[in-house]
């Protein structure tokens, strides 16, 4: 598409330029974009004709020529043909438009104002006022049914003109007489906002009163009516004016105080301030920001004029604020004076339109995707990505992948590789063709150990295994270190193991220095690939303690009987762990291959003993003794009272060896020799308290004796005795014996305890005894009462001896019964002496029964 | 009772009040869009559409209701404008040449990428089959799978196969339609 102007490109770049253009790295980000309408429609036109006013529509933009011509376009510039379209004979000087795009006005020099449907041939209005019609102003609700079809001109004077119901006679009304001429009119709801020379006045179409006159300065190099008045509501109470070059923000308001001759609104400046150049056009943005289109006041060195500006201005009351600037190329600028240019805008949409007589630009405010685009160019990724993660979703065109995959490819260049390697984590997500493209990028530059951290590894988004075994490949190469690392991280399916076993191999043979790391991966490879043995060698020259998990998971028992002293020596604890594992060998086979070690001896019957307690069944006692004797005394004891299956005189001797006393006495307890244990515990103990539970143990009068005979010479030790011996022999055997000149402290105390006990015993042992006959006398009374019942002798009742009934009708033989239940015919007893005792009782028991 | 009392008022109103409509008709270029813009203004069958270029706005009038038709351009450089002159109307009228197996593909993402825009949230979407008169042309159900349109659940969405040529199923599009105008719309 060709271009007449002098941007033959119309690339947004060159469009515009920035005014600090100096170095691109602080380079500001730009706030606005523009697009040159460039179809070939309007080309057409301009090539012959040339702009001279537009009104901008949501969906139409409508532009009016020098020679009178008007033309709809689309928002791209495509003419739309409408026959309805009325054409002047000079200039168009203003068009307007109603909101919904249905009804347009148009004026011009050649004394006609027109106002027609675009859709409809009803509603045409058609005037010929014979005077320059400057300006012109539709109802913006024309299209409504009602009193809204009417429009306002501006010439000398406002007028008002109506359509009325009857005939479709058109009524004018002058609303305002103006000094000069009408040069502006913009209508918003209620409001008529108009200009003429001596300044803006507001005017109230609902109440028909004018609400304000806001007088221009004039000063005699500056005329204001030779400037374009540009006028713009932003909303329905704040009105921008920019003439000259000062901006006034008016703000419509309801009176406080209504008098019935003032109108009901009142117009405030609330901001006024100079800037330095000519205004062509002003527009709002956003809340409180203003875009101006600017023309400048200097000349360029032959006396043409300089390009246009932007500025977007933050105003505040009486002064502003400059946020961004733009120097604009639009076609033909040095031959064109301030008013040649307009600059309309859509308030909601922050969409602006620049126009000069062969120029058509559509400005917009950079929206996130643009200014995405605008990081990514200029390198700033990191804004980039923050802006992607909080904005998302107002994108449309970028995304994190699409960014992210740059800022990949630029962190390569810089060399930052570790932080791309992050950044593929983040971006590619579980995308596996996207991962492998990106991978390669890396392996290009030899840096797979950047990304190999963050390469997906889980089995459902595996990757292809050659990037998994280049990436063990860079490492094997570069950073044997962590080549162990990777290779304990990852899972063997993601890789071909046997490829990667060879190669390390290769690697073993090269290189010395690093051959223990090498072959600790080698032995993890192994195992990856089920060569358990080859891996358990490795392991046990590496002495690695990795071996053992390798034995358990695979169990691989057999394979280390021939090792057990070196796993012993490696890790004793888990060695034994090891050993004591059921499926392993027995521990008939580990102990001789033990013997030589004590210490790992110990350790391992200790194990088996507290583990497998009741297989063993005592069967190591014997060793364990000794080994216990020498390695952990404590424990001693306690095997020794609990098991019966060590020889006792031998583990006797090695007590003795090693002095320990406890043991000893319990030993001698145990063959019987007391009174050596007693005097082992008293004279090399010295613990009063045991020696008395090993006398009550033994419960020995000769003991006691024993005990009582040491105790004499230390005072302290009778005290004691005087205390505790109350309740287990007669004290007497002790008072007698003591030393009537030895101090002994608190005796008396004792002595009272002693005695007390003593009562005790004997109140006590009454008690026994009350029960004891009391209880006989019970007993013999109940057998008395027994004995005294009755014994029925019936049909069932059979004789002891012949089984048969005992009472029979023939047989007129004596009867026997005994206090046992027993009955006998006298026949049938052997002899007459039976018949003192029952002879079944006393046969059974030897004497009679207890009945 | 009062049914009949608000069926007696909206006929009185229906006599005084005219209802209006607007519509934006997208789909891809050379799928009948103008052709069934004149179809149902003027009942008049042209083979021969010259391509729309940018849009052309039409109003027709169809008993007491006026529909107001944005007709865009469908080549792909007048795709971009779609969305504007989609925002605030009535329904938006997808037409979809039933007979051109090549295109569905691209008119299916063009479909769901208009919709994806928030400012068309709620728009009630037409999609028409058209050129149903020609063989190999699909029906309404082959249509709304091969056009995806089960996935689109935010919006009333309807689909009927249309033959501009042969003015089949004119006359429910037209129902459909009027059933969206303005007033239609509101009650709802």
């Amino acid at each position: 598409m060709k271009e007449n102007g002098e941007n033959t490109n119309s690339q947004k770049n060159n469009f515009s330029e920035h005014e600090d253009d100096s170095s691109s790295a602080d380079e500001i980000e730009p706030k606005l974009k523009y697009e040159r309408l460039s179809s070939s429609d309007l080309l057409n036109i301009l090539q012959k004709d040339a702009v001279s006013c537009v009104a901008f529509h949501p969906k139409i933009i409508c532009i009016g020529t020098r020679w009178g011509v008007v033309h709809l376009l689309d928002h791209q510039g495509n003419t739309i043909h409408n026959e309805h379209l009325k054409a002047h004979t000079v200039a168009v000087n203003q068009i307007s438009m109603d909101i919904k795009g249905d009804f347009i006005t148009t004026c011009s020099d050649d004394g006609k104002a027109y106002a027609y449907g675009l859709y409809t041939e009803d509603h045409v209005l058609e005037l010929n006022l014979g005077r320059c019609v400057k300006s012109i102003a539709i109802d913006p609700l024309f299209y409504k049914l009602g009193n809204n079809r009417r429009f306002v001109t501006g010439d000398d004077r406002l007028e008002l003109h109506e359509k009325t119901a009857f005939l479709s006679r058109i009524k004018s009304t002058v609303l305002c007489e103006a000094v000069g001429r009408v040069q502006n009119i913009k209508w918003y709801n209620r409001f008529i906002a108009w200009v003429c020379d001596v300044g803006v006045r507001v005017y109230d179409i609902i109440d028909r009163a004018s609400l304000v006159l806001i007088q221009w300065n004039r000063s005699e190099n500056i005329i204001p009516e030779n400037f374009p008045c540009c006028l713009c509501w932003k909303n329905n109470n704040t009105l921008l004016i920019g003439w000259v070059d000062t901006v006034r923000v008016c703000k419509i308001e309801k009176r406080n105080s209504v008098i019935k001759e003032l109108p009901k609104f009142i117009v405030n400046p609330i901001s006024t301030f100079q800037i330095d150049y000519f205004i062509s056009g002003i527009c709002p943005l956003d809340v409180s920001q203003l875009v101006i289109l600017a023309y400048v006041k200097n000349k360029d060195e032959n006396g043409k004029s300089l390009r246009p500006q932007m500025y977007i201005l933050q105003a505040e009351e009486n002064k502003y604020v400059e946020v961004y600037t733009d120097n604009l190329s639009l076609r033909g600028y040095p031959d064109y004076i301030c008013s040649d240019y307009h600059f309309e805008c859509l308030v909601d949409e922050n969409l602006f339109i620049i126009v000069s007589p062969k120029d058509v630009v559509i400005a917009s405010i950079y929206d996130y995707d643009d200014r995405i685009d605008w990081l990514v160019d200029h390198n700033k990724f990191e804004e980039a990505m923050m802006l992607l993660t909080t904005k998302n979703r107002y994108l449309q065109r970028n995304n994190i992948l699409i960014v992210g995959k740059k800022y990949i490819d630029h962190l390569l260049e810089e060399k930052q590789f570790l932080k791309a390697g992050q950044l593929c984590a983040k971006v590619l997500g579980n995308n596996k063709e996207l991962w492998q493209i990106e991978v390669f990028k890396f392996a290009r530059s030899g840096q797979l150990r950047a990304v190999s951290q963050y390469l997906p590894i889980d089995s459902n988004h595996q990757l292809d295994p050659h990037i998994y075994e280049m990436v063990l490949y860079e490492y094997l190469k570069i950073e044997p270190k962590n080549f162990v690392k990777i290779v304990k991280e990852w899972l063997p399916n993601l890789y071909n193991v046997h490829a990667v076993i060879n190669a390390v191999l290769e690697h073993v043979v090269k290189d010395s220095d690093i051959q223990e790391l090498l072959l600790e991966s080698l032995a993890i490879l192994y195992t990856h690939s089920e060569q358990y043995d080859k891996a358990l060698n490795i392991y046990l020259r590496l002495k690695h303690k990795d071996v053992f998990q390798l034995i358990h998971k695979y169990e691989l028992y057999k394979n280390i009987d021939s090792e057990i002293d070196n796993l012993m020596e490696l890790d004793a604890n888990q060695a034994i762990n090891l050993f004591l594992n059921e499926k392993f060998m027995s521990p008939d086979l580990i102990i001789p291959r033990l013997q030589h070690n004590q210490y790992y001896l110990y350790l391992f019957l200790d194990a088996l003993e507290s583990k497998h307690f009741k297989l063993v069944s005592g069967k190591y006692h014997p060793q364990l003794v000794k080994l216990y004797a020498n390695f952990a005394p404590s424990k001693l004891l306690p095997l020794l009272r609990c098991s019966d299956s060590y020889p006792i005189k031998e583990a006797l001797t090695i007590c003795k060896e090693r002095n320990l006393y406890s043991e000893m006495v319990y030993l001698l307890g145990r063959i019987g020799n007391t009174k050596e244990a007693l005097q082992l515990l008293i004279k090399n103990i010295g613990d009063m308290e045991q020696a008395i539970i090993f006398c009550k143990e033994h419960d020995d009068l000769e003991l006691w004796e024993e005990l009582v005979k040491h105790s004499l010479s230390k005072p302290e030790f009778i005290t004691y005795l005087l205390q505790k011996i109350g309740t287990y022999v007669d004290p007497k055997i002790l008072v007698k014996r003591i030393d009537p000149k030895m101090e002994i402290p608190g005796l008396k105390n004792s002595l009272v305890k002693m005695m007390r006990d003593y009562n005790l015993q004997i109140s006590i042992k009454e008690g026994f005894k009350n029960i004891v006959i009391s209880d006989c006398f019970d007993l013999h009374k109940r057998l008395v009462q027994m004995q005294q019942q009755g014994i029925a002798v019936n049909d069932d009742v059979v004789c002891s001896v012949c089984h048969q009934k005992m009472l029979l009708k023939n047989n007129k033989t004596n009867i026997l019964i005994f206090y046992c239940r027993h009955s006998f015919h006298e026949d049938c007893l052997p002899s007459v002496d039976a018949v003192e005792k029952c002879i079944i009782c006393y046969s059974q028991k030897g004497r009679l029964p207890m009945m | 009772m009062l049914a009949l009392i608000n069926r007696i008022l909206d006929w009185f109103k229906s006599l005084f009040w005219k209802e209006e409509m607007e519509l934006t008709l997208v789909g891809l270029h050379h799928s009948g869009k103008t052709t069934f813009v004149n179809v149902i203004s003027s009942g008049q069958f042209n083979q021969d559409t010259i391509p729309t270029v940018g849009f052309s706005m039409r109003k027709i009038t169809k008993g007491n209701v006026t529909i107001k038709v944005w007709d865009i351009g469908g080549q792909p450089r007048f795709r971009s404008m779609w969305e504007r002159y989609c925002r605030g109307v009535n329904a938006i009228v997808y037409m979809v040449d039933a007979a051109d197996c090549d295109k569905l593909e691209p008119s299916r993402n063009e479909l769901h990428g208009l919709i994806e825009k928030p400012q068309l949230s709620g728009i009630p979407i037409l999609v028409l089959g058209n050129k149903a008169d020609l063989p190999n042309s699909l029906d309404e159900q082959s249509l709304i799978e091969r056009m995806n349109l089960k996935a689109i659940q935010d919006r009333e969405i309807c689909c009927y196969s249309i033959s501009c040529k042969e003015k089949e199923n004119i006359d429910i599009t037209l129902q459909w339609l009027i059933a969206h105008s303005k007033s239609n719309t509101e009650q709802r």
